[in-house]
């Protein structure tokens, strides 16, 4: 037996007669938030998707330490549409549709590189990092009467703008700029960026895999508290072995108190789609920026200090990146690649000058948890598809999202008010599914209004 | 070319085929602790990530890695994981077949042989069918009283973007 579906057949009469404003049951007052599960499956939607949503929200990028010096570029997509960024001789970083101005050959040969100029490898043509074309192989021969060269620069990214070192694009010039747009999740990027003084840097090593589910199933799982004492029990168990079995001390130890329970946990709606969970670390001594605790206190505020280093976190930016700081600290970029697959991509972020012995207990804490060939990710994944397999069953048409309803209060609870963080709802367990209301409200809004022009 | 630096008798070519062929049988038929037998107390067992689209990383202890375990206690961890029961990704174990081949010894002391291997790893899953991946193998493998044991085990995985599951069993 073959159970593979590498394409789901287009199934639009399934859902014929509904639209995408019809999805989202979004009834709170009467206790009702439910999400109808073909915006999984249903190849339209997903068309839709990519034309509302990833064309006109701040994408995530790439992080700043990915392009440190003039000509480095990076390579990476918004939506379905290639696109790098590159920083300038002047030393700014900029962005530019991946498609070179004359056939429309993608020019960068590598995800990551240097060059300050970028030849096509078809016909020869250069643009130098601010994107202007700055040689036409044989131009004379072929414009005789007028060099093009100057109507013949790169396509921008509408708008790019970065975020303590997070850097977004925007196709559309419309958007409202991106600190608007980060809305309630500032202050939990600043809880990451502030570690060091020297900044963040992407260390060396990366890993992409693929998951056969939505892109949304990532989105969801990312900030997703509850499923962490089921699929994760078991890696719980593996790391209690370990530690008993080899006496674990310091920040080599595991921290997997998160997945037993018995620590305070929450979860936002941060406004704007973004999303986030915590969990009070059981041994924060264990987390490797314990180093610079002292520090840390001598700079911010103590309630800052308890967020950066006692309260694990999962923060999801609408629509394509999650940053991690629980175990370890993660980059986590998605990509819809079609309506049930999408393209991960991971990468570990760390204070820059932290110790060899933290970096080290660092990244091992992200193979063992993070990594697709690690004991967890596989096993969310695995899930996910089965949720993506789930959702063609058509008679069982919603998902429920109204768990924790009743302690969901308006406003930030007093553990946000500790950072001065301003959440459109909090809730007192990462458990709760209320976080998600946020979101699929973003979705809704930006999949059904009218566009102009 | 092969190096020998060594006063005991030499290992051969054959007897280090039957360690990797044997490894790659113990796995396929999921016999675990004789699998985990084959490795010392200390063995490492290492599959580096990709740096670039040249380069896989080279400091596993300051760069991130796919697979980077550090004591056999790291295998036995992995053990567990797939083989309690427990794990959705693991339920059914998918099936596994490796082909090993291009074995080639590269040096020898009296404590240690080096020696570079081919793979071929066909994985067969409920979830996704039959897939076949590849790569390489660099052993260190230390004499011992009961015969020659894994030191070292470097997995060179040539997947971009990784489609299923992967542990070390399907390596």
């Amino acid at each position: 037996m073959n159970n593979i579906t590498l394409k789901s057949h287009p199934d639009s009469a399934r859902t014929a007669g509904r639209n995408a404003g019809d999805m989202v049951d979004d009834r709170i007052e009467d206790g009702v938030f439910r999400v109808d599960r073909s915006v999984y499956t249903d190849r339209d939607i997903f068309a839709q998707e990519l034309a509302r949503i990833f064309t006109r929200t701040w994408v995530f990028l790439c992080h700043e330490s990915q392009v440190p010096e003039p000509g480095d570029y990076f390579s990476t997509y918004i939506g379905e549409q290639p696109v790098f960024v590159i920083r300038g001789k002047d030393g700014e970083v900029r962005s530019f549709l991946n498609a070179c101005a004359h056939r429309g050959a993608v020019l960068t040969p590598r995800r990551q590189g240097r060059a300050l100029t970028l030849t096509c490898r078809f016909h020869g043509w250069c643009f130098n990092a601010e994107g202007r074309c700055t040689k036409i192989k044989n131009e004379k021969e072929g414009w005789p009467e007028a060099s093009i060269r100057s109507e013949m620069s790169l396509k921008p990214v509408a708008r790019v703008a970065s975020y303590r070192g997070f850097v977004f694009g925007c196709l559309d010039p419309d958007v409202a700029d991106l600190e608007t747009s980060l809305a309630g999740a500032k202050e939990f990027i600043d809880l990451l960026a502030d570690q060091s003084p020297e900044g963040l840097e992407v260390v060396s090593g990366s890993s992409d895999y693929i998951i056969r589910g939505n892109w949304k199933m990532q989105a969801e799982n990312g900030v997703d508290g509850y499923h962490v004492g089921t699929v994760h029990r078991v890696f719980a168990s593996a790391m209690a072995n370990r530690e008993q079995r080899d006496g674990v001390e310091g920040v080599r130890k595991t921290e997997a108190g998160r997945i037993a329970g018995g620590v305070p946990t929450g979860c936002y709606d941060l406004g704007q789609g973004h999303m986030m969970i915590w969990a009070g670390r059981s041994t924060p001594e264990a987390a490797p920026l314990w180093e610079a605790r002292d520090r840390l206190l001598a700079t911010y505020p103590e309630g800052k200090v308890r967020w950066m280093i006692e309260r694990g976190r999962n923060l999801c930016l609408f629509p394509n990146v999650l940053l991690m700081d629980q175990p370890s600290t993660q980059i986590r970029v998605f990509r819809p690649l079609d309506v049930d697959r999408t393209l991960v991509s991971v990468y570990c972020i760390a204070p820059k000058g932290e110790s060899p012995e933290a970096r080290a207990a660092r990244l091992r804490k992200f193979e063992d948890f993070y990594m697709v060939t690690g004991m967890a990710t596989p096993d969310d994944l695995a899930a996910l598809e089965d949720c993506e397999s789930g959702a063609k069953a058509t008679g069982a048409r919603w998902n429920d999202m109204t768990r924790g309803l009743a302690t969901m209060t308006e406003g930030p609870d007093e553990v946000a008010a500790e950072l001065g963080a301003k959440p459109v709802t909090s809730n007192s367990c990462w458990d709760f599914e209320t976080l998600y209301h946020g979101f699929y409200r973003r979705w809704s809004e930006l999949m059904t209004e009218t566009q102009e022009g | 070319m092969t190096m020998v630096e060594t006063k005991a008798a030499p290992v051969t070519r054959d007897a280090v085929e039957e360690l990797l062929f044997l490894e790659a049988d113990l796995l396929d038929r999921r016999q675990w602790d004789e699998w985990l037998s084959l490795y010392t107390p200390d063995a490492v067992f290492w599959v580096p990530s990709w740096r670039n689209e040249d380069q896989t990383v080279e400091n596993p202890e300051l760069e991130l890695n796919l697979i980077y375990i550090n004591g056999r206690g790291g295998l036995e961890d992995r053990v567990f994981r797939f083989d309690s029961g427990d794990s959705y990704a693991s339920l059914p174990l998918p099936a596994t077949s490796h082909v090993v081949g291009s074995v080639r010894l590269l040096r020898q002391t009296d404590e240690q042989v080096e020696a570079g291997a081919k793979w071929i790893v066909a994985t067969m899953s409920h979830r996704r069918g039959t897939q076949i991946r590849s790569g390489w193998y660099d052993y260190v493998l230390r004499r011992t009283e009961h015969g020659l044991r894994i030191a070292r085990k470097k997995v060179t995985l040539l997947e971009t973007a990784i489609d299923g599951t992967i542990d070390v069993y399907n390596l």
